[in-house]
């Protein structure tokens, strides 16, 4: 069973990952890009102005000048998820057989991890219609029957955990 | 924003409450035209015109306020996180606003002119708030 850890030199650590967590979490960087799902990306690259009146050519200029800007934030938080899930290694621990794994993340990278994990996050849920226009999590279909119902179960596997992930850095590794 | 507690399935049922955001364009700002009436005493054509509408840049630099939506995807302790390190807050205020944003759909987190307001705002959206600007005052 996963266990999440903060270490003494400078590091927390995902511990006993098993396969199918791994890869949940090596999806961070491919599901937090919205590629070219528009709603994802104007859920990723909003306007200056939500509401009431807006100022095109502000919002051009926010277009222009800001969301290049977002975007190379956010693909550096990804690229360092990315290397860091890419030093996961076997741990001394097998279950029913299968090896499971470690990766130790500096802290220094605790906001890259928060930044990869909400990118994905926000992005899953537009992508797969996660929630309602109540904004009420839309209703599972038990069993999934379809693969796009798999598909949907499993971006809101996703979504649990990368939430779990989060807030067990914001509270043990950001403010401990 | 949510706690955590997105897999439901239709048994689970839905727990009650959660507002909806608020309705999108409400608040337009209505001022600058004239009503076009036409004088009829024959005399001077002395219509009112429709003033030109003037842009949000051109208005005087009265202040702006920053915005925090809410959605239903941000964690409640992350949006705390976020209000601290961006307006650096304490933890009471910044958990207050982000509380006012979960029960009313938004929340003005600060509000000044609006170079630093637009600096805000992206600040707000590179942690992935859905944030924006209004001017104060408007509906």
């Amino acid at each position: 069973m996963m266990r999440l850890e903060r270490d003494s030199d400078g590091h927390w650590a995902f511990r006993h990952l098993a396969p199918f967590e791994l890869a949940l979490l090596r999806d961070v960087p491919l599901a937090a890009r919205p590629d070219g799902d528009g709603q994802a990306r104007r859920r990723l690259y909003p306007g200056l102005f939500q509401r009431g009146r807006v100022d095109e050519e502000a919002e051009r200029d926010w277009s222009e000048l800001v969301h290049p800007s977002l975007q190379s934030l956010f693909e550096s938080s990804l690229q360092r998820v990315q290397d860091d899930l890419d030093r996961a290694c076997p741990s001394d621990t097998r279950e029913h057989g299968e090896p499971l794994y470690d990766i130790r993340v500096p802290v220094a990278h605790a906001e890259a991890w928060l930044s990869g994990l909400n990118q994905a996050r926000l992005s899953l849920a537009e992508r797969f219609d996660l929630y309602d226009e109540a904004d009420e999590p839309r209703p599972l279909p038990e069993p999934p029957q379809t693969a796009a119902q798999q598909m949907q179960w499993r971006a809101a596997l996703q979504a649990e955990l990368y939430g779990y992930v989060m807030e067990w850095i914001l509270e043990h590794v950001i403010e401990p | 924003m949510k706690s955590l507690s997105l897999i439901r399935t239709p048994a689970a049922g839905r727990a009650g409450g959660r507002r909806r955001r608020a309705a999108s364009g409400a608040g337009w700002w209505t001022g600058g035209h004239g009503s076009g009436d036409e004088d009829t005493d024959g005399g001077t054509d002395t219509r009112t015109l429709p003033a030109p509408e003037t842009s949000l840049k051109q208005q005087p630099d009265l202040p702006w306020n920053v915005l925090i939506y809410n959605d239903p995807v941000n964690l409640m302790s992350y949006v705390t996180f976020v209000i601290r390190r961006v307006f650096g807050y304490p933890e009471g205020k910044a958990r207050k606003l982000m509380l006012e944003v979960h029960e009313q759909g938004r929340s003005v987190v600060w509000t000044g002119e609006r170079e630093r307001a637009e600096m805000f705002v992206e600040k707000l959206q590179s942690h992935q708030l859905l944030a924006g600007l209004e001017r104060a005052g408007e509906p």
